[in-house]
């Protein structure tokens, strides 16, 4: 009888893994490299997220080309020159919350360290980022703000537009996710 | 018994916690519907129409300049000193239909134009972008020369499908079959040879050598006229256009530099009326430089 007993408890841990994920498409990534001579700021509204809330374990990704600029020449040459879209279609960022343990479902805001790899333009990168994390009754929202250098992931600025284009670039990441 | 149900155990919260890798695969979707962008860089490969629309809202002025011929001698710079001129404004009505409005200066030609393309590469797997082009030309110039002056022998019009496929990120080719048709047979020394219906097959590539400069290059052997079946290489009344060059990309412009044996840059022109030989050295410089304003 205990045997039976802590069968069903094994099962239930395979049929309860499904719950500890929580997971959008939709989440948003904008991105600006703007200077005095160049408005640079696209966003992507298509952006995947997964969090698996056992552990911390978090994994971001995204369409280089779901990009949206305000101007369509920009957008062309920002898929063709230098994130090279067809090449390199997708950035990913695979990581974990650091401090997980301390996480509650509290509904208030609560800071939170992330540490993991981005991965863009073929080039893997250890990156470090501190974000803001929020629950509600049936999701969890996370955001981020930091900077990253585009000649770290191999991505260079002619010299006829280094005035145009900032090289170094800040991402802003929101994404609300919901039970899977 | 316990030692069985131990290791099950280990097995099963080994699988209740996920690890990174397979969260990311988590994310991925199978049905991949990625559309193929910038097979050329410019809306021409050089004197053809290139599949590349102008996108939505989108004024794009091209100016292009043809100079005399290389064999025109040191007295005239190998060409230098003579120059036609066509300036073109095309408009995205939306990312695939563009209109134009364009004037040359070679035969004094206004025309306009409606592009649209049909088909991108990727879109469900497809292996090609297919566009068309329509475009009907006002000589300005026929009706003073022409004996019987009706307005409508001063028109002529050309279609053309282009089927383009980007091989991969730097090599690019396109062919075009085009019909001329025209109202009038003007008297210009090409009058005694072009018929009322001219049927050519442009073909055109791009090679990327970097990633803002590519080399160009275009071939457009007339097929047939009326329903006579024209040789591309073994006749004798009519010169293939063909075109070398390069395009350089600065941001904001595009610029083709390029050497053409046709010196007119309408489509009905270069298509049907090309006279400079390459053998000859009657072969023109020329460029076609891009500009496009954005009115979002």
């Amino acid at each position: 009888m205990k045997n039976y007993f802590l069968i069903f408890i094994m099962f239930l841990s395979v049929l309860s893994f499904s719950q500890e994920k929580f997971i959008t498409r939709n989440g948003k990534v904008t991105f600006n490299a703007s200077t005095p001579l160049e408005v640079i700021a696209p966003v992507n509204n298509y952006v995947s997220c997964i969090l698996d809330t056992e552990n911390g374990n978090l994994v971001f990704q995204l369409k280089m080309i779901s990009f949206k600029f305000e101007k369509a020449l920009m957008e062309e040459h920002f898929n063709e020159k230098y994130v090279e879209s067809d090449k390199f279609p997708k950035s990913t960022f695979v990581g974990q919350i650091q401090n997980w343990d301390d996480f509650t479902w509290n509904g208030i805001e609560q800071d939170v360290v992330v540490k993991g790899k981005i991965t863009m333009h073929g080039i893997e990168k250890e990156i470090i980022v501190k974000g803001v994390i929020e629950t509600s009754k049936s999701t969890i929202s996370l955001s981020s703000s930091f900077d990253i250098i585009i000649l770290d992931f191999g991505i260079k600025i002619p010299r006829l537009v280094r005035d145009k284009i900032s090289e170094t670039v800040k991402v802003e990441v929101n994404v609300t996710l919901i039970q899977k | 018994m316990n030692r069985i149900i131990v290791f099950l155990s280990c097995i099963c919260f080994s699988f209740s916690s996920f690890s990174q890798e397979d969260l990311l695969s988590f994310l991925n979707d199978d049905n991949e519907n990625v559309l193929t962008f910038s097979i050329f860089k410019s809306t021409k490969i050089i004197n053809l129409q290139s599949v590349e629309q102008t996108n939505k809202n989108e004024l794009n002025f091209v100016i292009s300049h043809r100079f005399g011929a290389l064999n025109s001698g040191i007295e005239n710079l190998y060409g230098l000193d003579y120059g036609s001129i066509r300036m073109s404004f095309d408009y995205g009505i939306t990312d695939d239909i563009t209109v134009g409005l364009a004037r040359s200066s070679s035969y004094k030609v206004i025309d306009a134009s409606v592009k649209g393309r049909l088909i991108t590469q990727g879109k469900n797997n497809f292996p090609f972008t297919i566009a068309m082009y329509s475009a009907v030309f006002y000589d300005t110039l026929s009706s003073l020369l022409a004996t019987e002056d009706m307005l409508k022998n001063d028109f002529s019009f050309t279609h053309q499908l282009m089927i383009a496929r980007k091989v991969n990120s730097n090599l690019s080719l396109q062919i075009s079959p085009s019909l001329t048709s025209y109202n009038f047979l003007s008297p210009y020394p090409w009058s005694l040879l072009v018929n009322e219906k001219m049927y050519s097959l442009g073909i055109g590539g791009r090679y990327k050598v970097s990633r803002s400069v590519s080399l160009n290059s275009e071939w457009i052997p007339i097929f047939m006229t009326n329903s006579n079946v024209i040789h591309p290489f073994k006749n004798k009344d009519f010169i293939n256009s063909f075109s070398v060059g390069c395009d350089i990309e600065t941001g904001g412009h595009v610029f083709q530099l390029f050497l053409t044996n046709s010196e007119t840059m309408f489509e009905r022109g270069f298509l049907n009326e090309t006279l400079g030989s390459w053998k000859s050295g009657g072969v023109h410089f020329g460029f076609n430089i891009s500009r496009p304003f954005n009115f979002n």
